[in-house]
């Protein structure tokens, strides 16, 4: 499991990925994306919200927009451009907020056990019961609209499948015998968490990142889709759900910000995959 | 929640629960989590701005100050907070999820009038999802030909990374916009009062897009997790020893290895069950399917917020219920479990 903490990163790591396609390809994907998203500035001067020229412009047309205008008239580029810094943004920010919930709560209920884990893994339960999206749709129209609430319902709605693999781990390290001999030594409960169990079960964890920043994205699309987004970004799911109203006529419109949704997700699972397979070479997987 | 290994309880509680017949024993572990529910609920709805006072108020148009205290009154959201929320779990105890005032009816009801359309988009999507699924990751770990197994894991891949909803737009453009074959939205033709069989067809052919787009992930999730599980059985000793004793090739897959390859999938399958419930809500706004989760989305755009946390707790139980229908029944699918029991 540890496996890919313990390689020091060099030359050994270069050659595993090597070995890990899906790694590999997963990775250039994402830098473009990233690179569309930063550089979204330099690569259109069109603002994504402004009407910049012909309504209904279908892609290939006209050079001035390579990827068409939607029915107000706003360059679809742009859009695509400025769309992707928010994805990534979410992707990011809630995968991340998810496995750290996760890795902390796992391994405190692994370590611990007792009470404390009975506690904690109701809890877990309790947010695996609800179903994910009517939960985030909830927070969002009690709370209020915006990036940081949709970051904090997709976080909160995912941290328990991190939580529940890492207490398995944690499980397993408690039982080790350094997490013994810390005990017997004397060492406070929270400094063994933090210095022995952490770092074992840490791997586990790290490898679902990219997995949640996918579903964090998916989320947001769905959200944005149906009206519940921040209302003042323009996201790919707002194109989707704006796109929709002309989709017999005009359904690139529709397609290509969803195309933008699948291949930055797929770009996300892919690393996922091939980090997998890099951590736990035994349980290797095709593709 | 099926796979949840058996916890280390102080020994004075293990004999207690031990005690206990296995069934007794899950109820009683699911019942705070309906009401962690509930309280969850409650806090939604003391932090969201404006009371149901204030909602009547505004349907009416306004109203003095006077008729608002009466109203609240009448609500009793003048009452500490403690009674209040002791009420509240009292009412939900008795299934008494409230009332709508947008629909005027009870909230409950209003519920269980849209059940059946989305039971059906779920039962038909996971029935779709189960069948095809497992016969493609079995298909794909025995067959001899890699790009079978390159095909099934390269399809896997893209449902698991397809937005559901643009999916159901996309089809909806192909089949009923440009090629005519299916109809676009809704759960039958409008205007045609069909009975029998023609309307039992109408509501198929209503049926086919819907469902195969919720399906699509599940298809993603199960060919996976089955194309793994054969593998995992495919090694084991009991596989060789019927080869051994001269089993056909074909035999020993149907019935040797595929029958235990299955647990994983079913207990996959009560673990996914409210991703299936949030996948409807979005592929039944898509084909404006009148289910549970156009009902929230109505909810959410008419402020009602009683009616939407009604439908948060009714399908967060009946998640419940399943899933522990799920566990109930597992002894079935392995007896070594019922032993352990």
């Amino acid at each position: 499991m540890s496996e890919l903490l313990l390689t020091r990163p060099g030359s050994r790591l270069w050659h595993r990925m090597t070995q890990a396609p899906s790694l590999a390809i997963g990775a250039l994907l994402l830098v473009a994306i990233a690179v569309l998203a930063l550089g979204a500035p330099y690569f259109t001067h069109n603002d994504p919200l402004d009407m910049v020229g012909t309504p209904f412009t279908w892609p290939g047309t006209d050079r001035a927009f390579p990827l068409g205008t939607d029915m107000m008239g706003r360059d679809m580029f742009s859009g695509i451009a400025y769309g992707a810094r928010v994805s990534l943004e979410i992707g990011v920010a809630a995968g991340l907020l998810a496995t750290l919930a996760g890795l902390l709560i796992g391994a405190v209920a692994g370590f611990y056990g007792g009470l404390v884990d009975d506690v904690l893994m109701r809890i877990t339960e309790l947010f695996q019961t609800m179903p994910a999206l009517l939960f985030t749709i909830v927070m969002v129209v009690v709370v209020h609209p915006s990036v940081a609430t949709i970051v904090l319902g997709v976080a909160l709605t995912n941290w328990p499948q991190v939580a529940r693999l890492v207490r398995a781990e944690a499980l397993r390290v408690s039982r080790a015998e350094f997490v013994q001999a810390a005990i017997v030594v004397g060492m406070s409960r929270p400094r063994i968490v933090f210095t022995h169990v952490l770092p074992n079960v840490a791997t586990s964890a790290i490898v679902m990142v990219s997995i949640l920043a996918g579903n964090a994205i998916l989320t947001e699309a769905v959200l944005s889709f149906l009206g519940l987004g921040d209302p003042n970004v323009i996201t790919w799911g707002s194109m989707i759900g704006s796109g929709r109203e002309a989709l017999q006529t005009a359904w690139y419109m529709t397609a290509l910000p969803g195309c933008a949704v699948l291949v930055t997700v797929l770009s996300l699972n892919l690393i996922g995959n091939g980090l997998n397979d890099l951590a736990n070479p035994r349980r290797r997987r095709t593709l | 929640m099926a796979d949840l290994p058996v916890r280390t309880l102080p020994a004075a509680l293990g004999e207690r629960r031990r005690s206990l017949p296995y069934p007794v024993r899950r109820l009683l572990q699911a019942l705070p989590l309906v009401v962690f529910i509930g309280v969850l609920n409650f806090f939604w709805l003391r932090l969201a701005p404006g009371d149901m006072a204030d909602v009547m108020a505004g349907e009416a148009g306004g109203a003095t100050p006077e008729y608002l205290a009466a109203l609240r009154h009448q609500f009793g959201s003048d009452q500490p907070l403690a009674l209040q929320f002791f009420a509240y779990l009292n009412r939900l105890a008795h299934l008494d999820l409230g009332w709508s005032f947008r629909y005027n009816e009870s909230v409950l009801s209003l519920i269980l009038g849209r059940l059946p359309a989305t039971a059906l988009l779920m039962v038909g999507a996971l029935v779709i999802a189960l069948l095809f699924g497992c016969l493609a990751g079995t298909v794909a770990a025995v067959s001899r030909r890699r790009w079978i197994d390159v095909v099934v894991s390269v399809l896997a891949t893209l449902g698991f990374a397809t937005p559901l909803f643009w999916l159901g737009l996309m089809l909806m453009v192909l089949f009923s916009a440009h090629l005519h074959w299916l109809p676009a939205g809704g759960i039958t033709t409008p205007g045609v009062a069909a009975t029998g069989w023609a309307h039992v067809s109408d509501i198929a052919a209503h049926m086919v897009l819907p469902v195969f787009c919720l399906a699509a992930y599940y298809l993603a999730i199960y060919a996976r997790l089955m194309r793994a599980s054969v593998l995992e059985v495919a090694g084991l000793d009991f596989v060789r020893t019927a080869r051994a004793k001269g089993v056909s090739r074909l035999a020993t897959i149907t019935s040797h290895v595929v029958p235990n390859a299955l647990l994983p999938i079913v207990t996959m399958t009560a673990l996914q069950f409210g991703a299936l419930f949030s996948g409807s809500v979005a592929i039944e706004t898509v084909f404006s399917w009148p289910g549970l989760g156009q009902l929230a989305l109505d909810a959410v755009a008419s402020r009602d917020l009683n009616l939407l946390l009604g439908i948060l707790f009714f399908s967060s139980v009946l998640v419940l219920v399943v899933n522990l229908a799920v566990d109930l029944t597992y002894g079935w699918f392995d007896p070594r479990i019922e032993a352990q029991r």
